[in-house]
């Protein structure tokens, strides 16, 4: 209750919500549940004498209308689900099951098996609608009011403190109108641009301290200094990713500011999603060239194992498990792989328990049990893998082409699949140059170009050595040794026998040998990695080992085949845009400013799309607006970050529906040390959030069910595109996403006097959305040739609703590949086992290795498992004993295993010996839904509406899951409040004392509860809470209650710190090359090198190692124990009956108990 | 009254064996409609009462009667049952039946003797009084010497006794049955069955020393307690412990409340003046009230032993005061584990003494229960959800227009939001059948008061109600009245709460 005065009595009787709920009332007798005469001595429960009562329920469920929504938070479901309206208020939300139903321009149709799509987070949506959290009108901090007031005069550190940005997160909020708030955006943003622009800028920037590389970036823009955030990509097209059509249009700001030539023109840099919230599988690429590789879901059920790699569908693809609950049905054998016995584990055949983040280790240690079985289908790995191509074992390369043929000529045809369909082009086929092979009956090197794979390959008539070493004579005379990939992995896997890899991974032999025997033995099979792989800094290397398998078995581009990565949604990649189609997504969110096509009549395909914005990762604002440079003792100072993925300064941030700082890694850090650095910060939510607490700008955005027009989203692990608006009217005053960002347009129009920053959303302004959205179906190969009109009219399924043009039902990624004999979307044509890529070399990574993390590990950081004399690690002269986070990301140092077990991690040494794992919580979706108190209260074993004990933050309260034997180590008993702390050098931010009050705020504390699912050094909290703000540290001290609920109605799931005060982001060398050859996003066309949510810095949170300490008792109010922890049914205080029950005691049948 | 009984023999004659006799009859009609219910049909202790009462009823099938005067093994004398059946077990939910003539109780001992039999492995029915005359251990009592002076000598050696016999190891040291073997204690049928708390001075057999004389030398079969015959103890020394056990009584105020004589009668004295409705009024002191002792159906330390009630008419209404001990006021509840304090009384519809719990299919009866929460829902000062629980926290309320309180949108007279009286009005035809009178015959006034750790609650109706269901009062004929009283504080509701036997309540011309 918001009131404290108000009765919960009083409050019901004034809160009827309508008169007519009453009426309806009053309609019915009030005597239906008494027995009219005292029936003779029955018992009137015994029977069932009158159904009229029912008539109440009726009546209670009625309601006055209803209407289809999508509720798209970031998940991968995107359920489209039905709103109840009774006088215009929703009172609950149910199913459609109406999955059949959906077809496509074919006739294609999906099946009844989909119905039923919905999660307990949808159910509730309407909690979050009508709740007291959310944000009601636009708001301005006032010390950056005041700055704008005073004519943004430059930010000094004296006006820093005088306008509180170096302490948003203390400063006050005023309510202003929307038409106030975009003009002081607009004038805002023009200030910043002008000031970083050109020499002058420059200069102020180098002052400021930033690297020269990153002012160098900005090519004299101010703009660029500009980050935008269409907040979790797909979740709307139009609203989220609209946020990018901004973006671009700021190269209008820059012709304004620099009186540039629009082809000169720079906008601002267009932040990614994916890659920064670490849900990309980051070695995909490195593999076969695409992002990443998603099935629909409805494809699982033809698979006969799945393996669940650090991947929990269970809890995870709730909407969507049941697909693989019925494989289980069908008889298909589970296999869990994860550090603890989880959900998933509960349905597994076998699960391997693993030390965390050794996984890369274990699939090395299946590859080797395969291959010495001979258990690999010898015509796949010949046709559609690397192993037969040749490398120098000289300089890791591999051979081409052109260095052992004199005068050679590609044979790739300009009607091969390479150029036809994949927008192969000349000038990349140059660079990269065709591959070699021996070929065994010739006892000669033979060219191969990259369209020479699976069939097309059978048919060239090679018969390629799998096996070979040997001399080759190059075509300058020279000679050199070359060797298969397979035959490199034959001396790379010596370093990976079954019991270097039991010790390694901790996961019993006998396990690995059944997991390589079951790959081996049974079809289709399919792996599916999650967080529990993506979040660790080694990422690239597990994801890159978990295909070799895959490639040995050929279980790829068919049903029920793959190894897949399901952190999140690689949604983007859905609006493909091609030379056939158009310009797909690009031509929505890259429209060429300067050549707006303003016909409402325009086929999509005729939009010019020009992309003056550059991507760019928030991991480097995230690192402290810093790329990776590091001073090395054998190279000086040297870039790691490549020129395709380097940052700009970060002077004005701009994101809607991400909760960008409360989601940031290291977030106490942001806070304090890099956004007193930014000047501007607009945050567009539904809700108050942390992140609105520490900007400038708050505007109000309506919720799902409030859009006043057309959205659009997809998934990538169902087939459906969904299109929808609201059904109700805006409760509070706020606006569509994509109003927003149109009246930030038309005030920067107003700045600029330019009037192309209001047409540039024009459809917009005319309340004509739909133009923008019927451009979007023409231009992409997966909507193309579909009517908005007729989508909305119900003619391919429920209005709104239709599939996706996919070549499969389900989509199968790589089918082409396999069927059709395309080539995998790498330089080589084929899947990957090796790279020769110059980052992977220096890495120590052309082979698949497994590698420590840089911290969490209990050995030497960020070594490398392998004596293979191939493997030729930099280590840039850095000494082993080095303990700075980018010193020790950029160490590449190999030793045997033998070796790395003598040696010791400095941070185990110095107490932080638990592995924190930080996975996805079935009671949110990101940090959706995590102040929502039903969710709240199931989220954890603290839950309590009535609060009893006042130090709850809200009716839940977060909690750490920790093995009881290391908790009673450390005095801690269930349920009390622990420290949970990192690296002190660097965590909860650069530059905390205790004595700061700041570091109270920051610093992690929460309950301990016991777990023995979880080994001994391995403590797991849930991730996307809400984190303690200066505010909700000060409400939670001061409010009578104890919650921690700010006076703007933000409230925490902490009273101290976050999971953010133990993370920190970390720059991979091997996310950050110039050289990585692979397939863009959104196009049909090849990259070198970054790009956002394709190849970048992916964020790794599970990166660390922490220590626990108690901090207070769990007993009510501080005192004594936390009863349920002893009431002898606890995990580590089981009493005698509980443990036979454990034991099965009470199940016994006919036996002996 | 006999000729009730007779009536209801004459009634379900036909379902008699006809070679009964008229007083087997009588014996027969009398079990049904006040024993049966809870010692069940065929005296197997599995009325449909049973599940609510602790202890159990007694399973005459087994032939084990704790109440005897016969030596361990034998069977009860006629009087012994006479005596339970006339005494009741006080204490227990088996009460007096001294409303039942002499004859009336007489025949059911010969009927509750009938069913005493069991059936042998060749299907023969084997009744255990008849087959204990036939093998020539008929049931005599023993012989108990005349009673001696107590004196601080007989006490001491009481003490040594008590001590020498491990009494204490069920009883505890200072008798309030907390003997280290207390918890352990089991009857014959597998349940806990808590051994006698000697502190509050009431005995299930009786509490003349003579009672107790009995129970220590003949056991109480069916129990742990076992006899201690004259080769253990001699009957001085059995004397001395007698006295003993007398001497650890601690609770007089209560046990007078249960030991007091009640002549079953409460007059209700015609006012001239006007009828006092105040609980806390003056003139309520100066009638003397009736105690009326109370016995609980599941015992609970603490139990509220007895209420007193006094009665007013004044040609009009009626006004009846019952004020009971209760230290601790529970209102409405809040939690889900709160129970609220009320008192009722049940009154015969017919005239007739029915079932005592709660009337049988007869003989209906007429409740009147005060619910301490409901007069706090009138308004006064209550606790709430948000002032228990002060720091509690919601997102919202759904739905919280009358039409989704189900209950309250359906008439159910509980779930109102507010109450016309404190006092609900309601019929049953035995346990269970409980049912509220439409919120139209909801015609009973009443007003509790807390205070002094006491509760006072006055009743209040006019003495002609021109509801078919509601008993009717008319000056010099009597009704039967029973009262009831629920602690919150000790979780009673419902059918956990402490009872009375029936009473008559007569008004003066």
């Amino acid at each position: 209750m918001t009131t404290p005065n108000l009765s919960r009595r009083d409050f019901l009787r004034r809160s009827g919500l309508t008169g007519a709920g009453l009426a309806a009332a009053q309609l019915l007798p009030l005597r239906f549940l008494q027995a009219q005469t005292i029936d003779a001595g029955i018992n009137p429960l015994a029977t069932y004498p009158n159904r009229d009562w029912e008539k109440l329920y009726r009546n209670q469920y009625a309601y006055d209308r209803s209407f289809s929504w999508v509720c798209a938070p970031n998940d991968t479901h995107n359920c489209r689900i039905t709103a109840h309206v009774r006088n215009g208020v929703i009172v609950r939300i149910g199913e459609q099951f109406d999955g059949a139903s959906y077809a496509d321009l074919y006739g294609n149709k999906a099946t009844v098996g989909w119905g039923n799509r919905h999660c307990a987070k949808g159910y509730t949506f309407h909690r979050i609608l009508y709740g007291p959290y959310r944000l009601k009108h636009p708001i301005v901090r006032s010390g950056w009011k005041r700055w704008a007031e005073a004519g943004f005069p430059e930010l000094t550190r004296e006006r820093k403190a005088l306008y509180k940005f170096d302490a948003r997160g203390t400063d006050r909020f005023e309510r202003i109108t929307w038409e106030q708030a975009f003009d002081y955006i607009a004038r805002g943003s023009a200030a910043i641009a002008q000031r970083y622009s050109g020499e002058a800028g420059a200069k102020l920037l180098a002052q400021q301290g930033y690297v020269p590389e990153m002012i160098q970036e900005m090519g004299g823009a101010g703009t660029r200094t500009i980050k935008m955030r269409g907040g979790m990509g797909l979740l709307g097209v139009l609203g989220k990713y609209g946020m990018y059509r901004l973006c671009n249009s700021l190269a209008l700001l820059d012709v304004h500011v620099r009186g540039v030539k629009p082809e000169e023109a720079k906008a601002g840099r267009a932040w990614s999603n994916y890659t920064w919230h670490g849900d990309q599988a980051p070695g995909h690429p490195w593999v076969h060239g695409l992002q990443n590789s998603e099935t629909d879901f409805n494809d699982l059920r033809f698979s006969k194992l799945v393996v669940m790699n650090g991947k929990n569908l269970v809890e995870n693809k709730m909407a969507d498990a049941h697909w693989f609950i019925e494989c289980m049905e069908r008889g298909a054998k589970i296999v869990v792989i994860a550090p603890e016995y989880g959900a998933p584990s509960t349905k597994a055949d076998y699960w391997i328990p693993v030390r965390p983040a050794t996984d890369a280790a274990l699939w090395l240690g299946v590859t080797r049990v395969m291959i010495d079985n001979k258990w690999y289908d010898e015509a796949f790995v010949k046709q559609f893998t690397d192993f037969p191509l040749l490398v120098r074992t000289d300089t890791l390369k591999r051979l081409r082409a052109a260095e052992v043929f004199a005068g050679y000529r590609s044979a790739l045809g300009a009607d091969g699949p390479s150029k036809t369909v994949q927008g192969f082009t000349d000038e990349q086929h140059a660079r990269l140059g065709d591959f070699t092979i021996w070929d065994a009956t010739a006892q000669a090197p033979k060219a191969v170009h990259r369209d020479l794979v699976g069939a097309a390959f059978a048919k060239s008539g090679i018969d390629p050595a799998l096996d070979f070493r040997g001399k080759v004579k190059l075509a300058d005379g020279s000679e050199v040794e070359v060797a298969t990939a397979w035959n490199l992995y034959r001396v790379h896997l010596r370093d990976y026998d079954l019991d270097t890899v039991a010790d390694i991974t901790s996961a019993p032999k006998n396990l690995i040998e059944q997991l390589a025997k079951d790959i081996a033995t049974i079809k289709p099979i399919s792996i599916h990695q999650g967080e529990g792989i993506n979040h660790w800094f080694h990422a690239t290397e597990a994801n890159r080992a978990a295909y070799l398998p895959i490639m040995l078995t050929g279980n790829i581009g068919k049903p029920g085949a793959g190894c897949h990565g399901w952190a999140g949604n690689y949604k983007a990649a859905l609006f493909q845009g091609s030379k056939l189609t158009g310009p797909g997504f690009k031509g929505w969110i890259a429209e060429d400013p300067f050549e707006q096509n303003l016909d409402p009549q325009t086929h999509g395909r005729d939009i010019h799309a020009h992309a003056y914005t550059k991507d760019e990762e928030p991991a480097y604002w995230n690192h402290g607006d810093l790329p990776l440079i590091v001073n090395t003792p054998k190279e000086g100072r040297k870039v790691f970050t490549g020129k395709t993925h380097m940052p700009t300064p970060t002077k004005a941030i701009f994101t809607t529906n991400v909760n960008l700082i409360n989601n940031a890694k290291w977030a106490y850090g942001m806070i304090r040390n890099v956004n007193p650095n930014v000047e501007l910060i607009v945050t567009m939510d539904t809700q108050m959030t942390a992140s609105v607490e520490h900007s400038d700008f708050g505007l109000p955005a309506n919720s799902w069910v409030e859009f006043e027009d057309l959205e659009v989203t997809a998934s990538c692990s169902n087939p459906f595109l969904q299109i929808w608006k609201g059904g109700i009217k805006p409760l509070y005053d706020s606006k569509d996403d994509l109003a927003i960002l149109a009246g930030i347009a038309a005030a920067l129009g107003k700045v600029t006097g330019d009037k192309r920053f209001v047409d540039h959303f024009k459809f917009e302004h005319e309340g004509k959305r739909g133009v923008y959205l019927q451009r979007l179906l023409d231009s992409c190969t997966t909507t193309a040739g579909y009517k908005l009109d007729d989508i909305m009219a119900g003619k391919y399924g429920p209005p709104g609703g239709c599939l996706m043009l996919f070549r499969t039902y389900p989509r199968i990624p790589f089918y082409e590949q396999v069927h059709d004999s395309h080539p995998f979307h790498t330089d080589t044509g084929r899947m990957h086992s090796y790279s020769d890529d110059p980052t992977a070399i220096d890495c120590g990574e052309n082979f698949i290795v497994h590698r420590e993390g840089p911290e969490a590990t209990p050995y030497l950081p960020n070594v490398i498992v392998s004596a293979n004399p191939l493997v030729r690690p930099n280590d840039y002269g850095i000494p082993l004993a080095a303990e700075h986070w980018d010193e020790r990301t950029v160490r590449n140092v190999k030793l045997p295993w033998a070796e790395i077990k003598k040696t010791a991690n400095f941070l185990w040494k110095d107490g932080y010996q638990f592995y924190c794992l930080t996975p996805k919580s079935r009671h949110s979706v990101h940090s959706s839904w995590a102040n929502v108190d039903w969710h709240l209260i199931w989220n954890s074993n603290f839950g309590d509406p009535y609060r009893l004990d006042k130090r709850l933050p809200n009716v839940g309260e977060h909690q750490l899951h920790m093995n009881p034997a290391a908790a009673g180590d450390l005095g801690i008993k269930d349920g009390d409040y622990v420290y949970v702390d990192a690296n002190a050098a660097d965590r909860p931010y650069l530059g905390a004392t205790p004595s700061d009050p700041f570091y109270k705020v920051s610093r992690l504390m929460l309950r301990c509860t016991y777990n023995s699912a979880y080994p001994y050094h391995v403590v797991m909290m849930k991730h996307g809470s809400f984190i303690a703000t200066e505010k909700t540290v000060k409400a939670q001290q001061t409010r009578p209650d104890g919650l921690s609920l700010t006076n703007e109605g933000y409230i925490s799931n902490f009273r101290f710190g976050s999971q953010q005060s133990v993370t920190r982001n970390w720059h991979m060398p091997m996310h950050q090359t110039d050289t990585l050859f692979h397939k863009t996003k959104a196009f049909m066309g090849f990259i070198f090198g970054g790009e956002a949510d394709n190849h970048a810095v992916n964020t790794v949170p599970k990166e660390c190692l922490v220590s626990v300490t108690k901090a207070e008792d769990g007993g009510l109010g501080g005192r004594g124990p936390w009863k349920p922890g002893t009431d002898g049914m606890s995990p580590g205080a089981e009493n005698d009956i509980m443990k036979k029950y454990l034991m099965g005691g009470f199940a016994a049948t006919g036996g002996k108990p | 009254m006999s000729t009730q009984a007779l009536a209801q023999a004459t009634a379900v004659g036909g379902t008699a064996a006809a070679s009964e006799t008229a007083p087997a009859q009588i014996g027969r009609a009398v079990y049904e409609q006040h024993c049966a219910a809870c010692h069940g049909a065929n005296g197997a202790g599995d009325g449909p009462a049973a599940v609510w009462l602790y202890p159990k009823p007694r399973h005459f099938n087994s032939g084990y009667f704790k109440i005897r005067s016969t030596p361990s093994g034998f069977l009860p004398t006629d009087d012994d049952l006479f005596e339970v059946i006339t005494r009741g077990m006080p204490g227990s939910s088996m009460p007096s039946f001294t409303y039942l003539s002499e004859q009336e109780r007489r025949e059911v001992v010969q009927y509750v003797k009938h069913l005493s039999a069991s059936v042998d492995a060749a299907g023969k029915r084997i009744n255990f009084f008849e087959e204990a005359v036939t093998k020539g251990r008929t049931p005599m009592s023993i012989s108990v010497p005349p009673e001696p002076p107590v004196t601080v000598r007989t006490l001491a050696q009481g003490q040594e006794i008590y001590s020498k016999l491990n009494c204490f190891v069920c009883h505890g040291l200072t008798g309030e049955g907390t003997g280290p073997a207390a918890p352990a204690l089991k009857d014959v049928w597998g349940l806990s069955l808590p051994p006698r708390d000697f502190n509050t001075g009431a005995f299930r057999g009786g509490h003349t020393g003579r009672d107790l004389y009995l129970r220590i030398a003949t056991g109480l079969a069916g129990t742990p307690m076992p006899p201690y015959d004259d080769s253990v103890v001699t009957p001085e020394q059995r004397w001395a412990l007698v006295h003993y056990v007398q001497s650890l009584r601690r609770k007089d105020v209560e046990i007078n409340d249960i030991l007091a004589r009640v002549d079953g009668l409460v007059r209700a004295r015609r006012l001239s003046q006007p009828l006092p409705t105040d609980p806390a009024g003056p003139f309520w002191e100066t009638l003397d009230p009736v105690r009326v002792p109370l016995s609980p159906l599941w015992p609970e330390t603490n139990s509220i032993p007895a209420v007193a009630v006094s009665a007013v008419h004044d040609g009009t209404r009626v006004a009846i005061l019952c004020t009971w001990r209760d230290p601790i006021a529970n209102g409405a509840p809040v939690r889900a584990q709160d129970f609220q304090d009320a008192v009722a009384l049940q009154f015969s519809t017919t005239g007739r003494t029915p079932f005592i719990g709660m009337g049988d299919k007869d003989n209906p009866v007429n409740v009147w229960q005060w619910k301490a929460g409901w007069q706090q829902e009138r308004g006064e000062p209550r606790p709430d959800v948000n002032t228990v629980y002060a720091s509690m926290h919601a997102d919202l309320y759904f739905q919280t227009d009358t039409l989704h309180r189900t209950a309250e949108a359906a008439g159910n007279l509980l779930a109102r939001s507010e109450y016309a009286s404190p006092v609900e009005d309601g019929n049953a035809r035995g346990f269970g059948t409980f049912t509220s009178q439409p919120p139209s015959g909801q015609n009973v006034a009443g007003r509790g008061i807390w205070r002094d750790s006491h509760w006072s609650v006055v009743f209040v109706r006019e003495l002609k109600s021109p509801d078919a269901d509601d008993v009717q009062f008319v000056a010099g004929q009597p009704v039967p009245v029973a009262f009831a009283v629920w602690d919150g504080e000790n979780r009673d509701r419902n059918g956990r709460k402490v009872v009375s036997n029936w009473l008559k309540l007569q008004l003066d011309p």
